[in-house]
């Protein structure tokens, strides 16, 4: 029996110690995580987005953030903090001044990835950003912008307008059921034909859209009239509505007189011309009174959401973009 | 029956042994190399980082993006630091003085990545291209390498975009920065393409010790590329075309021209010929302006053809292939012709009834707001030479025309019945209803002339 005790005493201490492979001590990583150095650039970036905001902004290139069958191109570094001080202005502190300091804090993309050149299609149309779920923006052509320049800073501000208001959209809906319902017909997602950009811009308005991209659904159209808005101020937007109503006239009248025969007296022109002001003007009237009625949809979403003040918004925004280029 | 007796210790004894040896441990991976492969990849990447900066004068680069329809482009590196790349190019607009970012890492492998804009970039740019047809698609580069092998003291990368594309860096020297791209500029600029003022035939000529091959030889500079194309008809390779890298010294091809193994890539430029001249190995590539026709060209047969007249194309359409020397010839004539005849002008030439023996040639100018017309009889003389290409020759009628315009006119009366006559070539139809014939100057091969039938 003593026997068989140790037995079972060696066999115990077999088992226990049988699989006690030495552990081996944890020892440093074998991959470098060394924090990176950060350049001029990227400490700037990290005070005014990355810090205050949590947004990240992306200007190196990196392979798969971006189509890889394109063929595009990062930014020239020194470009980088120009732009990005315009969006700063525009967006981030037009935003922050009327909504609040946490307005972009909370709201907003985790990340702005910067492309410095076209992205240009072989059929010659170019994309001059895309929001991806509302997560990040991508801005296209950031190197060829001349900061000092209106026209060329609104347009590039107008990239970030749009896609910003996708964003807001998908944290608050807006009432897509009534803002749809006020073009139902007209929406297309053939919006891109005819290939004549002003030919398209007649039928667009025409018919009640502020552009002709607005006519691919709803909520690109919601996008297209808040961009419009806030790149133009409140009297640049009343000249861009009433030549909207101007141009939907006199394409009328054009339309009358092709139709006349070469021999057609100036009484016949005359008659021809005021019958076509009196049929368009209403249709014209109209298409700009579906305009507005987006616009009020906007500007409701704007007040009950956010408790914003879309003309405030439109002012300072506008405002913004005068400061930003001085 | 006998039992089978267990003793208990031989049991525990075995029990034991089976319970030391259970857990030997033979499934381990065999470790192949000295680290795992996460220490292995941080490595490589320290490796070439400091390879990459411990070139004194950087590297340089002949980068073929795709030798399909485009050339290669030159880029000089100088990796200055951990994150910063100094470039220079024979393409673009370089900035050598300003730095953009570079970074290595791990992506299907270890890659080589230019991560800001700087000169390089302009071959991937969508909207920078040589031509309609490459809309969207730049000059089809890449800017991201990834890190292949060594090969003596050069770096051999494939790029991102066609990995079967190997790019290598050579190591750079003093000199390089101070004038290679300058060097490859002029070449490309000035020596490369075809020198208007040279014959129109321009061609490369094949040599083996059997055998001689000529082919067309024809430049597209904002490609790079050369599209080289048989002239003998029982070519071995019918279709040479490549594209083309400018050195200071001539031009580097790929693909290489390959004959039986023996490959040419390089070739070098003759300044007293004006010859560019690759050899290897007993075989010669030779490009060079034709003093003689001795190759055929494709054929008209000018008063055989349905349409028996011909007009100077230049007098219709501004859009031609004239030979630079010829339009300069037009341009002389238009303004000696206005200011001998009192402001008068050119409007059209022709030859008529080419299929008789006496043609004329035909004037027609302005006088006011009338147009006039004056005819010029000639003869004209077909001939062949030993390789059967036709040669006309016009020789005027005695007494000739002697109309007042005559004076103006005649510096174009003796060209087109100069002694040495023209060969006849049927060029490509510049446009779609008539067929397009070049007469070049058998004395003078930079006299190239086009005319439509009719």
């Amino acid at each position: 029996m003593k026997k068989a005790n140790i037995f079972i005493a060696v066999i115990f201490f077999a088992i226990i110690s049988a699989c006690n492979p030495e552990e081996n001590k944890l020892t440093e990583s074998n991959l470098d995580t060394d924090t990176p150095e950060l350049n001029v650039t990227d400490s700037w970036l990290r005070e005014y987005f990355t810090i205050p905001y949590n947004i990240e902004v992306n200007y190196k290139w990196h392979e798969g953030r971006v189509d890889l069958d394109r063929y595009l191109s990062p930014p020239t570094l020194e470009k980088v903090i120009p732009v990005m001080d315009i969006v700063k202005q525009v967006w981030i502190d037009t935003y922050s001044e009327l909504g609040g300091e946490n307005f972009i804090k909370e709201i907003a993309p985790r990340e702005l990835l910067l492309v410095g050149g076209k992205n240009l299609n072989p059929s010659g149309t170019r994309t001059l950003g895309f929001a991806e779920g509302g997560k990040n923006i991508v801005l296209f052509e950031t190197d060829l912008i001349n900061v000092k320049d209106k026209s060329e800073v609104t347009m590039f501000v107008k990239t970030i307008q749009h896609e910003y208001a996708h964003i807001l959209n998908q944290q608050i809906r807006y009432d897509e059921e009534a803002f749809k319902e006020i073009t139902p017909s007209g929406y297309t997602s053939q919006w891109y034909n005819p290939a004549d950009e002003e030919e398209r811009f007649d039928i667009a308005n025409s018919q009640g859209f502020i552009t002709d991209y607005a006519r691919l659904n709803e909520n690109e159209d919601f996008a297209e009239m808040l961009e419009t808005i806030l790149t133009n101020n409140a009297e640049e937007y009343q000249e861009l509505l009433d030549n909207i109503k101007a141009k939907i006239i006199s394409n009328a009248v054009d339309a009358a007189l092709e139709n006349l025969p070469t021999t057609a007296t100036q009484d016949e022109i005359d008659a021809a011309t005021q019958g076509a002001t009196v049929t368009a003007t209403p249709e014209a009237e109209n298409a700009i009174a579906l305009i507005k009625a987006k616009e009020a949809i906007v500007a409701d979403y704007f007040k009950k959401s956010f408790n914003i003040d879309l003309y405030e918004l439109q002012k300072l925004a506008t405002d913004n973009i005068l400061k930003a280029i001085q | 029956m006998r039992k089978f007796k267990i003793n208990t210790c031989k049991l525990i004894v075995a029990f034991v042994l089976l319970i030391f040896s259970s857990c030997e441990d033979n499934n381990d991976p065999e470790l192949l190399f000295e680290d795992t492969p996460a220490v292995r990849i941080e490595k490589r990447i320290a490796e070439l980082k400091s390879s990459l900066q411990s070139s004194e004068n950087g590297w340089k680069i002949t980068y073929f993006t795709d030798d399909t329809e485009l050339g290669g482009f030159t880029f000089l590196f100088d990796f200055i630091s951990d994150s910063e790349v100094l470039m220079d190019s024979d393409f673009g607009t370089p900035d050598v003085n300003t730095a953009s970012l570079y970074d290595i890492t791990l992506g299907s492998t270890i890659k080589l990545t230019f991560t800001t804009k700087n000169v390089i970039h302009e071959l991937s740019d969508s909207d920078n291209y040589p031509d309609e047809e490459f809309v969207g698609q730049g000059y089809r580069g890449s800017f991201e390498f990834l890190y292949y092998q060594t090969d003596g003291d050069d770096i051999l990368f494939k790029s991102n975009r066609d990995r079967s594309n190997i790019i290598r860096f050579s190591k750079a020297t003093e000199s390089d920065w101070m004038n290679l791209t300058a060097n490859n500029k002029d070449m490309l600029n000035n020596y490369i393409p075809k020198d208007p003022l040279k014959s129109v035939f321009r061609n490369l000529i094949l040599e083996t010790e059997s055998n001689t091959t000529l082919y067309n030889f024809s430049f597209n500079a904002p490609r790079r590329y050369a599209t080289v194309t048989a002239i003998t008809t029982d070519a071995i390779e019918s279709d040479i075309s490549f594209g083309l890298a400018p050195t200071p010294t001539g031009f580097i091809i790929s693909p290489e021209i390959d004959v039986d193994g023996v490959k040419l890539n390089e070739f070098n430029y003759d300044t007293d010929t004006s010859e560019f001249v690759a050899e290897n190995n007993g075989v010669k590539a030779i490009l060079r302006y034709e003093s003689d026709l001795n190759f055929v060209l494709p054929s008209y047969d000018l008063g055989n053809e349905p349409n028996n007249s011909i007009r100077l194309y230049s007098t219709r359409f501004s859009l031609n292939d004239d030979s630079e020397s010829f339009t300069q010839f037009m341009d002389d004539l238009r303004a000696f012709f206005s200011e001998s005849l009192g402001g008068r002008s050119i409007q059209r030439i022709y030859v008529y009834n080419l299929d008789s023996d006496e043609p004329f040639i035909q004037l027609r100018y302005l006088s006011g707001s009338t147009t006039y017309r004056q005819n010029f009889p000639v003869t004209k003389t077909i001939t062949e030479d030993a390789l059967g290409n036709r040669i006309v020759v016009f020789t005027e009628i005695q007494p000739g025309n002697t109309h007042f315009s005559r004076r103006g006119f005649l510096p174009f009366i003796e060209y087109l019945t100069r002694e040495s006559g023209f060969y006849i070539q049927r060029r490509g139809n510049l446009n779609a209803n008539q067929k397009t014939i070049g007469l070049i100057a058998v004395d003078d091969f930079t006299l190239l002339s086009h005319w439509y039938d009719f």
